[in-house]
């Protein structure tokens, strides 16, 4: 009995010496787009080589590429759990009254570190708010 | 056991020989450090008498190719050295040390943090092949007492350290390093078991006193681990004021022979450090915390009867080091509180050796032989982007001395030689600016030397006590032409 309880006293110790913290440091995150008039949105692009177009870590600084939309969603998108700045500018295609028809839109809600989206948990799904430029 | 602080010792040969050339033979020191490090009342009835030791030496360094980049390809540093030992009338006693060292580490790299061996891989770096500037102070005093059965003890030691570069961008890092320890131990038949506690208390305050990033030509960058880094606190002046706080303890459970000198001698020791690193500009955010966990165990043999003495030390330790980078809020009128703690840094090591020291006393001198066998095993990581880094080697080796007398004068003469052989690793680190510095860095761990020392003393007798002259020569070949000298000369004086 007294070395069990030495050996669970001894493991106890040790355990307490390294601190219980998040290990899994990886989110998965899906991209809701959305129109203002809430059209459905077959298809959305956005160009990734563009420097004003960015899914970016606060922290670690490190870009992301956006997904292909198709039908509103994006992703899911495997990234370091942290705070993000997103802003974009895309070619949405949706079907309107005379068929198909591409509108640029524009993302800029989460645009600088003063207006982050927290990523914290194993999944999100973040929905981003267009703007219609034309 | 410690680390990396095994390997960089690899590198250094700290005045091991040439420091300790008067009272402190090898076959007392193999124990007695090992003994001194778990418990503060081990001294207590190592020496009859008491004894002043004061010395003057100068510790050299030169590499052919850094070993370790972080702690420069050499060093040049002279110290001055005090130590002693009082006896009580009532079975009590004291010992105390002071040593200052100035000097200068040669073409550092990739560190711009003092205690790089406690702080890794949590250090500001940049790439810059400069020369740090060192000044170290230390204290320690201990004081041990019998109380009934008893045996009690404390005491403490402190260290301050200074470094600092003259060349743009110039970090200047001030360090202070206590550590109060306390003991009981109780007689068992002819053996004591002594408890053993302390508390330890670390702080680096680290600052750029200049930065001109077009003057400078260069950019700091403050490390997490195999390489990765964290951009968001680069590139201003203001992020590059940062400090290193934190707390350790330990506790050690040994076992020594009671009033004399041959038996056994065993120990299981565990301690921890935790630190964190703060960032005083916006708001002392924390930009990372290192917890370090040692556990170690040590057992010895001596005999210091007949007419062939030994003492034989075999030791193990595993330390394993947790790395936590906080997510940090981004948005204004926050504190800069952590979001989420995250462990994205781990490294465990294992090390076990085993050393013993034989020694043949003849009328006319002793003769010593000094075999030893020592293993090691780093093993590294990092979460995101992920980078591993693991190696493992072995050295064997023995040495031997001779020592005698004449007249008033006495001398010893020894030699060393020991080779390391490689146990296999890996390394796997995604292609950026610093992998070409990390193979480099990783061929060298993983290289295979031989590790040569020549030492010889000289003692004289005089007047006011024993005055003393020693010397030692450290060569390590590595291939392919590269290698590591040392040398060490102390000139002293025992009274």
């Amino acid at each position: 009995m007294r070395k069990v309880l030495c050996i669970l006293l001894s493991a106890m110790l040790l355990s307490s010496c390294v601190k219980q913290v998040e290990t899994d440091v990886f989110c998965s995150l899906s991209l809701t787009a959305v129109m203002p008039d809430g059209t459905d949105i077959m298809q959305m692009t956005v160009d990734n080589s563009l420097p004003g177009n960015f899914l970016r870590n606060v922290n670690t600084m490190q870009k992301y590429d956006f997904p292909v939309f198709v039908n509103n969603h994006g992703g899911p998108l495997r990234v370091r759990k942290g705070v993000y700045t997103i802003a974009f500018d895309g070619v949405a295609r949706i079907v309107g009254e005379s068929g198909l028809v591409e509108k640029k839109v524009r993302f800029v809600a989460y645009n600088s570190p003063d207006k982050a989206v927290m990523l914290l948990e194993d999944s999100a799904d973040v929905r981003l708010e267009l703007i219609v430029l034309e | 056991m410690k680390g990396f602080r095994h390997i960089l010792a690899i590198v250094f040969m700290l005045n091991g020989l040439a420091a300790s050339a008067q009272h402190w033979l090898p076959f007392n020191t193999l124990v007695h450090d090992a003994e001194d490090q778990v418990s503060p009342t081990a001294f207590l009835s190592r020496f009859a008498t008491s004894w002043n030791d004061a010395s003057v030496g100068v510790d050299l360094r030169r590499e052919d190719s850094a070993f370790l980049p972080q702690e420069g390809n050499g060093k040049l540093e002279g110290f001055f050295n005090y130590g002693t030992y009082v006896r009580f009338g009532n079975g009590s006693a004291a010992r105390g040390g002071a040593r200052y060292s100035r000097g200068v580490k040669r073409d550092v790299i990739w560190n711009s943090t003092s205690d790089f061996s406690i702080l890794y891989p949590y250090v500001m770096a940049d790439s810059l092949e400069c020369d740090l500037q060192s000044e170290q102070y230390s204290f320690n005093g201990y004081y041990a007492t019998h109380a009934g059965k008893f045996v009690l003890g404390g005491g403490a030691q402190y260290r301050a350290l200074h470094e600092y570069r003259d060349f743009d961008p110039r970090p200047r890092n001030i360090t202070s390093d206590l550590k109060v320890s306390a003991s009981a131990g109780y007689p068992v038949k002819s053996y004591l078991l002594d408890l053993s506690a302390s508390f330890r208390k670390y702080y680096q305050n680290q600052a750029l006193t200049f930065y001109n990033k077009k003057g400078a030509n260069t950019n700091e960058f403050q490390f997490l681990g195999l390489g990765a880094h964290y951009p968001r606190f680069e590139g201003s002046e203001n992020f590059y004021r940062t400090y290193y706080k934190g707390f350790g303890w330990s506790a050690a459970l040994s076992m020594r022979p009671a009033d004399r000198a041959d038996g056994w001698s065993s120990a299981l020791s565990l301690a921890s450090l935790s630190l964190k690193r703060r960032l005083p500009i916006l708001n002392n955010a924390v930009l990372c915390e290192l917890n370090t966990l040692n556990a170690g165990i040590f057992t010895s043999l001596r005999n210091t009867k007949g007419r062939v003495r030994h003492n034989t030390l075999l030791k193990a330790g595993y330390e394993h080091r947790q790395g936590i980078e906080p997510l940090l809020d981004s948005k204004s009128g926050s504190d800069f509180g952590s979001l989420l703690d995250v462990e994205m840094y781990t490294a465990d090591i294992l090390s076990g050796s085993i050393e013993s020291v034989i020694e043949f006393p003849r009328e006319k001198g002793t003769l010593a032989l000094n075999p030893s066998a020592s293993a090691y095993s780093f093993s590294s990581g990092y979460v995101y982007p992920e980078r591993k880094m693991d190696f493992a080697y072995a050295e064997a080796g023995a040495g031997t001395s001779y020592r005698s007398s004449i007249g008033k004068l006495a001398y010893y003469i020894g030699a060393e030689a020991l080779y390391k052989v490689n146990l296999g690793g890996s390394l796997d680190i995604p292609s950026d600016f610093t992998q070409e510095l990390i193979a480099a860095h990783y061929g060298r761990i993983h290289a295979a030397f031989t590790d040569n020392c020549l030492s010889a003393g000289l003692n004289a007798r005089i007047k006011y006590g024993i005055c003393y002259l020693s010397m030692s020569y450290r060569r390590l070949f590595f291939g392919s032409g590269n290698g590591t000298d040392c040398l060490c000369s102390a000139l002293g004086l025992e009274f």
